[in-house]
This record gives C-alpha cells, structure tokens and sequence, in this order.
C-alpha cells in the first residue's frame, strides 16, 4: 500500500501487445462480474420493478425511488445506526490494538505464539461469530454472565440481546472480539518500522516515556491508523451476518445495520428498482467515507 | 524483531511482566468463547447450559458429529465449500497474476484501472447483489458452485489484483531485464523469473481468498437453494437461526467443522505471510 | 339341487372373475409410476424432514423414483421458492407453501386439474373432499376451479396453560378474591391479561426453583418468529370489532385498520408486563423451555409443542385451550414447480404423501398435525391430542393467517412495527400509525391500492 517505490517504465512501451494479451481475460471477467453489475444496479434505480408480478422492469420512472429515498426514514436510521455501531466499535478496536501492540513489542519471547492465538478470531466464518456468541449471550446459565457473575461484576444475569441499547452493545462486543486483532497486527508492523536509532536519539534527548510516544511514535502510526479505519469503516458498512444470525436487526431496529436493511428490503419484498436505489445509496456513502479517509492520509503525507 | 529499540522504550522488568500478563489474559479473552463452541460440540444433550457452567465437559459425545454426517448432510456441505473456495482462489490468483503484472510492470491503463478496481473493492456485497442474483441465475448458474464461485470472484477478483499490483512493484526489474537481455521473450521471463520471485506473495493472497471465500455467506444464501450448492455458512446459519428447535451441539459441532480446517490452513497463512510480507529482502 | 349347484358356480365364477378383471385394472403406484422409473425428485419442506424422508423412502422403493428431500428455514421458504420459480429454476420439482396467493397472482403456480383427472395419474382411492379446512385450501383463491395445491397438514395456535396451578384451591380464592371472578382458562384476551397478571404477581415457582412469569413470551426478531404477535394482533382485533387484518385486503387501506390495531397494541404492550424480562431475545425454542421448566404459567405457540410435553416434570401438569378470542390457524400444502421437468412423477409423490394412511403417519412420526377430516376421527389421534377438534372444525373457531401475494411482506412489516413497540422504541399510538403507513406502502408496492 505504501508505494513511494518507483517504477521503472519506457514512454513508448515496445511490450504493449504482450501486456493487452496478459490483461484482457482479467479485465473481460472484471467487465462482466463486477462493472456490469455495477453500472446495471445504477440503471435500475430508474425503475419500477416488483420482481414477482413481472419478471422485466415494469415501468421508467424517472427519478422516484430516488425521491422515496429522501422520505425513507428507515433507510437513513439503518445509516445512523450503522455510523453508531462504526463510531463505538472502530475507536475501541483502535486504542485495543494499539495497546496490545506496545505491550508486546517489549515482550518478544511469547510473541509468535500470542500473534497465532489471536488470528483466529480474525479467521472465523461471521456465522461462526453469530453462533459463537448466541452461546455465550444466552440465558439463563450463558457462559459470559456465569464469568462475571463468578467476578463479581453482576448480581443478576445482563439480558445481552433484550434491549435496543445492549443488543448494540453485544454487537459491538462480537465485533471488537473478532477484529481488535487486526488493529494489533498492523500497529504491529507500524512499529516495526521505527528504527532503534529513533528511539535512542529521543533517549539521549531526555525525553520521558511519554514524549517517545507523542513524537515519535504516534507520527509512525498515523499512516496505519488510516488504513486500519479505512479497512474496518467498509467491513462496517459490510456488516451482515452477524446480524442476520443473531438479533435479525432487533428489538426493534436497534441493530439494523445498512447491509442488512438493503437485503432485506430487496429480497422480501422483491423491489428490485427501490432494493437498487437502496444499494446505490450505499455504495455512494461508503464512496464518501473511503474519499475522507484517502484525503486524510493525503493531508498527512503532505504535512509530513 | 528490532526489540533492541523497543527496549529502549522502557527498561522496567515489572512493566514487561505486567505487559506478559494482560497480554495472556487477553488471549484467554480471545479463547474462551472458541473454547466454549468446541466443548458444546461433545457434550450430551441437557449439558449444554448449566448452573455452573461446564467449561470442560463431564462426558463427552460423539453424537452431534455423526448427526452432521449422517442426517445434515455435512459431507456436501464441506464439499461444496471446498469446491467454491478452489475455483475462487484459482480464478482470481490465476487471472489476478497476469492483470496485475500487466498493469504494475507493464504499465497498462493504470490510471483507469486502479480506481476502478478500488471502487469494486470496496462495494459492498449488499450493493451489487441483485444485478449478480439476476446475472447468475438468469444464465443457469443459481444453484450451483460454479455460480456462487463466480459470485465470490466479483470481489475477490478485484482484491486480488490491487494487492498483487503492490506486491509486482515490490519485486526488483533488474532480474526481467538481465532476463531479457539473455534473450528471453517477455512470456518467459515472466513464467520463469517474474512469478517464482512473486510466490509468496501470491500464496499470501490465494490463503487470504480461499479463507474469505470459504467463510462468505451473504451471496452464498442468496443464489443457492438446496445441498446441491449450499456452503458451510450457509448449513450452518439454518442451524443458528432454526425455527422451532434449536439443536445446540449440532450447531456447536458445525461450527468447528467450519473453523478447523481454516485454523489448520491459518498456521500456513502465517508462514506465507510473513514471507510474503519480508520478501523484501529480495530487494539486497 | 344340481341347477342351483351350477346356478351358483356360475355366479361365483362370474363374480370371480369380474373381481380379478377389476383387480387387473385397479390402479397401482408402481404401474402409474412406471414411465417415470429413475428419474430424481427434489422436495422441499419446510419442516419435518426426517418424517418425509422416511415416507419418501416408502415411494421410491415402490415406484424407483428417487426423492432428495432439502428442508428450507421457515422464514426463506417463501422467498426462495417464488424466486426460483420466477427464474424458471428446476432446483425443487415440488416444495411446501403456506400462502397461495403469492404464486397464483405471480404467474407461477402450476394448475393441478390435468393430474387429478389423468386416470393414469389420479389413485381413486385418494379422497379429495377428505381435508380439514385449516390444512389449507386446495384452490386458487381468487379462481375456484384452479386447483393449485394440495393439503400436507394443517396447523393452529393453541393456549397452554398449567392445570396444576389454575386448579390449586389457593390460586384459585387469591384470583376470586383480586377479580371477582372464577380462575378458568381465558377465553378473551381481557381474561387472559388479567390472568398473565396474576400469575405474573402470585407466589408460585418453577421447577427449578426460580418465580414464575405469567406468560412465555418469544420476541426475538432473529428469525421473524412474531407469529404470535401476529396472531395476537389479528385475533385481539377480531374480537374487538369483529374484523381483522384480512380487511385490509378488501378495503386495501391499512388506516381502516389503525384503530384494531392500536388496541391490540397497547394489550400487548400490558401484557408483556407480565412475561419473563427476557422475552425481547427468546425464540420460540426458548419460550417453550421456559414453560416446559415449569417457569411460565401459559405460553401460547403452535400446536407441534404438544410432542413435546409427553415426559418430564411437566407431562401431568398442562391443558391446552384455544388462544382466546379466534385461534390462528394455518397450514402447509404440496405445490408444483411450473417448470420442473418430473411434474408427474411430482404428483405422483405429493398425492403419496398425502394418502389417508401416510396423513396419519406423518403425525405419528413427526407430530405433524394432519390435513385429512378421517385421520382426526380416528381414535388414534383422539387419544394424542385433544386440540384435534378444534383444527377439524376450523370453520367456526378458527382465523386464518392473510393469504395475499403480501403476506411476507406484511408478517415482516408487522413483526417491525410490534418489535419496536415492545422494545420501547415508539409508543403504541406511533406504532400503529407508522405500522398503517407501511402497511400501505406495502399495498402500493405490489400495485394493490
């Protein structure tokens, strides 16, 4: 990602054919599965289409299901939902990893090991979560409320799933447990490139524990810090199985997160043209955030 | 790996052994609930949830496994996870290599094609999922592995040509032009140079695809409707979400079905990956 | 003597010989399957899967058809069958349907009328007008004579409720003393409020040990399995204005059924006071444990839950009454795929399926309730479920679940609307407004209003 290497190319390029052979399959199949759709779910916001009553779009309209999107109270709450979810999880995971991170640059003897265990999360199928974390939520006698009950924590058993605002809350819990280890492994990486000189001209300087951190750490890590938010801001948007097999966007629409509302609002009730205006919608927002975060890290590199 | 400067950081033995701590217990944290899934698989049924809880089973049972092999028909499932994930991870390492190394070395329409493939990158399933339900299905695809494998492409197809572009600019042009000037065609140079140095990056990222494929589920409980396609996520989704009862060590013994052979592929993820990621010492 | 000697020969042979002639031309599954021998069927059921297999099992050794049988989740199996049959998709030959309407009013439900009246095909021991009402109709609803299913069990919600307790002389002065009335089990939706409540407030314990709730409640929207809120809501209506959710389909306004559905609301609302504080992410599964730990003094679910009340410490201590007011009826029925290539080797199964014998057998095996008017006369049944006769005489206390091709579309938006109240989220005045405006979006969508 970070590619400040130079390449190497010739202005007139002698190996044109050879690399129009190389690329063509590639860019036929990208034409057809991922361009086409694109553009195609683009051209039928412009429709109305119920899926079961006809199996062709039904009539141009224009502009409507636009319009509807504007009055669509549901979809702009599954946004605002989605941005909360985002907005508690992401800076958990972010302080999580960068913790974990600096404590464990110290301690290289058990590191290799500890990388391992906390992989696997990260490997897991998110049914693998939902169902995972059904277990533990559950109750009477779930697993996680025996744990805090034995600490002393909670007199009474957390009802995790039975509240709009705890329901966010287990989500968020399911989600930082599975993802805080990416955050871990790429500060990981961050901090692998300061080089031990940095760090003993800051010591020579007299600098304190938290000097080293504010000026010569933090400035390492902001680079990585972006691609962390932006890799975990579009898994947020992505977010759906999670959802689907553990609250079903429930009680409520406390947990409605976007993915699921656009699959839901599409497929049960066969509204291709609104389901697509739905889709698109989506795709622009996380368009927006994506151009935020690069614009950021362009700001940054610039600064430096 | 450079714990020479960490340790300049702070020198405290007790501040290393707090960290050792908190970073087992965090692990543990990590642990439990994975723990807790595969124990569910061997205990007997009316165990599953008891005062206290039984972190380790006082009688274990086999019976939850036979059950997915016998009646839920684990066997298809895993098979057809299985195929989804080879064709994906051929098809998008296999076409993705020569994409990338035409647009990272070549320089062919790089302008163009890097935002787009960035674009497709980052849409989410939810977003193009109808236009590829009625291209799939339409075409006589629904249903069948080849047509969730095509799904499945639509955006790691695109993955893997951004991450492979980064990983060709990495490699040294000097070895392709020693190559060609020795007289070898472009094609030969890029079979017997080019893609040699670049394996362990394109292990990285045919580990990371078949793992992403292996787990999706959004497209795979769309365009598949009966064993005949159905993946392991999605088998076990109608066992998380069942309608009048919920078999809980089924559920629990599907799951570790699903995560164990990715745990075991994992452990060569991480070996590929750390190459991957330090190849480049090819650089010296 | 010798005259009537042969006299009687004579028609002993003739009446021998006009038995083997008619036995020769009785009709046979192995014969009528014949031309279809080795061909694949794929079945899709919503439930019950081991049951069909076996009787599937039954059918392919007799005919050499053979039956993959692939079970759906409830809350796909409308979904995925419509679209397969929209794409023209040949995954199931035949599956099971609890609405009509949504394939009769797309296009794609296959009339049945041609195999029921090929004497190839058509077994003439299978009785057509054998079937309960609430196992679901056979025709088209919107066109009499287009038959397009054909009944596979029937279903309905039922009260359970524990005996023990509503017999115990000291409940029972407590409730008397409190209402002024007699504790029976609740015939209205008034009743069982103020029932829930006293159970809810009553010093009583599980069997475990733990306070008793006065009703299991199941909330979760994981699955969609508000059914009861539906039921609850569709018949808590009916009872009030004597309508239900089934007139909006002839008004096509949701606001004409604001005012029912506002007063359904706010009892639910009450009435969820008086459940366990889990109720917003318990399953179905989960509230029927609640009740078969003796944790719930009622718990109202479909009827499947009487297989499981045979053994534990609960098996001498429940009834069963009808939910107050009407009890919601439902039912399953066997459809063909329009574009399946084995349509009738297909209907040579579901006809298999549904036999009088193979009715009688899938409840045995699988508790399922039956769709035929005999199987619930027999004693058999009788003795196992004492809720048969409200199923067999549907007609009168029984409503249905809306058959409109938005069925889906409505259970989903109901299920939003019930969800958000009971979770605190609006109000029950804000909930049926917004409830009755999607409800007519939904209208306008499938181009109803």
């Amino acid at each position: 990602m970070t590619d400040s290497h130079p390449i190497k190319r010739k202005k007139s390029n002698p190996n044109a054919v050879f690399a129009w052979t190389l690329l063509t399959p590639t860019l036929l199949l990208l034409a057809v599965i991922s361009l086409y759709p694109v553009l195609r779910v683009i051209w039928l916001t412009f429709f109305r289409w119920n899926y079961i009553t006809s199996p062709e779009p039904q009539a141009f309209v224009w502009f409507r299901n636009w319009v509807r999107l504007f009055e669509d109270e549901a979809f702009f709450g599954a946004m605002r939902t989605t941005l909360i979810f985002l907005g508690i999880a992401l800076p958990i995971e972010l302080l999580l990893g960068l913790g974990l991170a600096l404590l464990l640059n110290r301690t290289m003897q058990a590191r290799g090991f500890i990388r391992a265990i906390l992989l696997l999360p990260m490997m897991l199928s998110p049914v693998v979560i939902a169902l995972v974390w059904k277990m533990m939520y559950a109750s009477p006698f779930g697993p996680l409320n025996a744990i805090l009950k034995g600490m002393g924590l909670i007199q009474e058993d957390v009802l995790w799933l039975a509240s709009p605002q705890l329901a966010m809350v287990s989500i968020v819990i399911a989600t930082v447990w599975q993802w805080y280890p990416f955050s871990f492994l790429i500060f990981t990486a961050g901090l692998q490139t300061i080089s031990a000189e940095e760090y003993e001209a800051a010591a020579m300087d007299g600098a304190n524990n938290w000097a080293i951190f504010r000026h010569i750490i933090l400035p390492h890590l902001a680079p990585f810090t972006l691609i962390i938010m932006l890799s975990r801001i579009m898994d947020g948007f992505k977010t759906f199985a999670i959802v689907y097999n553990l609250t079903g966007g429930g009680p409520g629409d406390a947990t409605n997160l976007i993915s699921f509302h656009v699959y839901r609002t599409a497929f049960s009730s066969f509204n291709l043209g609104y389901g697509s205006t739905l889709a698109v919608a989506l795709m622009l927002v996380m368009l927006v955030c994506a151009a935020a975060v690069l614009w950021l890290s362009q700001r940054a590199k610039g600064a430096k | 790996m450079n714990s020479k400067g960490a340790s300049a950081f702070s020198q405290k033995k007790t501040m290393a052994t707090v960290a050792l701590v908190l970073a087992v217990l965090l692990m543990v944290v990590e642990f439990l609930p994975i723990w807790w899934m595969f124990v569910t698989s061997f205990k007997q049924d009316g165990q599953f949830f008891t005062d206290p809880p039984q972190w380790f089973p006082s009688s274990i049972t086999f019976s939850h496994y036979a059950e997915l092999f016998t009646n839920l028909r684990f066997t298809e499932f895993m098979r057809n996870s299985f195929v989804v994930a080879v064709i994906t991870t051929l098809g998008s390492v296999g076409l993705g290599a020569f994409g990338a190394y035409a647009i990272a070395r070549l320089g062919v329409g790089e302008n163009l094609f890097m935002p787009m493939l960035f674009i497709q990158r980052m849409a989410p399933a939810a977003a193009i999922v109808i236009p590829i339900f009625l291209m799939i299905t339409g075409s006589g695809l629904g249903d069948t592995v080849w047509g969730i494998a095509l799904a499945h492409l639509s955006f790691s197809l695109p993955t893997s040509v951004w991450l492979l572009v980064g990983f060709f600019r990495e490699l040294p042009v000097e070895l392709e032009e020693a190559a060609l000037i020795d007289g070898c065609t472009r094609w030969q140079a890029l079979w017997k140079i080019v893609l040699p140095l670049a394996a362990p990056g394109l292990a990285a990222v045919a580990i990371l695809t078949a793992i992403g494929s292996w787990n999706e589920f959004f497209f795979a409980v769309i365009l598949s409707s009966t064993p005949n396609s159905q993946t392991l996520p999605v088998a076990l989704s109608n066992l998380v979400v069942p309608i009048l009862e919920i078999k809980w060590g089924a559920m629990a013994a599907g799951g570790v079905l699903t995560v164990l052979p990715v745990f075991i592929f994992s452990l060569f993820v991480q070996k590929h990956l750390v190459s991957g990621l330090t190849s480049g010492a090819v650089k010296g | 003597m010798k005259k009537r000697l042969l006299v009687t020969t004579a028609l002993v042979s003739a009446a021998l010989i006009a038995a083997v002639g008619s036995a020769q031309k009785k009709w046979s599954l192995s014969e009528a399957a014949a031309p279809y021998k080795g061909t694949k069927l794929t079945l899709a059921t919503v439930a019950w899967t081991d049951a069909v297999k076996n009787i599937s099992a039954e059918f392919s050794k007799q005919t050499g058809i053979a039956v993959e049988v692939v079970q759906i989740p409830g809350a796909q199996i409308l979904e995925k069958t419509l679209l397969e049959l929209r794409n023209k998709g040949t995954a199931y030959d035949l599956f099971t349907a609890t609405f009509k309407r949504p394939y009769t009013k797309a296009g794609v439900a296959q009339p049945l009328r041609g195999f029921l009246t090929n004497t190839n095909l058509a077994d003439p021991e299978w009785n057509r007008s054998d079937f309960v009402r609430a196992s679901n109709f056979f025709q088209d609803p919107d066109k009499g004579s287009n038959i397009v299913s054909i009944p596979f069990g029937a279903s309905g919600m039922g009260m359970f409720y524990r005996k023990d307790l509503f017999a115990d002389p000291k409940h029972q002065a407590a409730y008397k003393t409190k209402y002024r009335r007699d504790l029976t089990a609740p015939r209205n939706w008034a009743d069982f409020e103020r029932v829930a409540e006293y159970f809810h407030t009553a010093d009583w314990k599980s069997f475990a040990g733990a306070k008793g709730v006065g009703v299991s409640l199941a909330a979760t929207r994981a699955g969609d399995p508000l059914m009861w809120h539906f039921a609850l809501l569709s018949a808590g209506a009916a009872l009030e204005k004597g309508k239900s959710i089934n007139s909006l389909l002839d008004t096509k306004n949701a606001l004409t059924f604001e005012p029912y559905s506002l007063s359904a609301l706010e009892r639910l609302q009450r009435i969820s006071k008086f459940a366990q504080s889990s109720y917003l992410q318990t399953d179905d599964t989960a509230a029927r444990e609640l009740f078969l730990g003796g944790g719930a003094a009622m718990v109202i679910t479909w009827d499947s839950f009487l297989g499981r009340l045979g053994t534990g410490e609960i098996a001498n201590k429940w009834s069963l009454a009808a939910t107050p007011s009407r009890t919601l009826l439902g039912g399953w029925s066997l459809m063909l795929n329009p574009s399946s290539k084995n349509q009738a080797a297909a209907f040579l199964l579901a006809q298999f399926l549904s036999s009088q014998e193979n009715d009688m057998k899938m409840f045995e095996l699988a508790g399922r309730y039956p769709a035929r008017a005999s199987s619930y006369k027999s004693a058999t049944y009788k003795a196992k479920n004492p809720y048969g006769e409200i199923l067999a005489d549907s007609k009168e206390r029984g409503m249905f679940q809306v058959d409109s091709q938005v069925s889906g579309q409505f259970n989903a938006t109901i299920s939003e609307g019930v969800s958000q109240m009971l979770a605190g989220q609006l109000e029950p005045k804000a909930a049926a407004d917004k409830l009755a405006s999607n409800l007519n979006r939904v209208l306008e969508d499938a181009g109803l209003k």
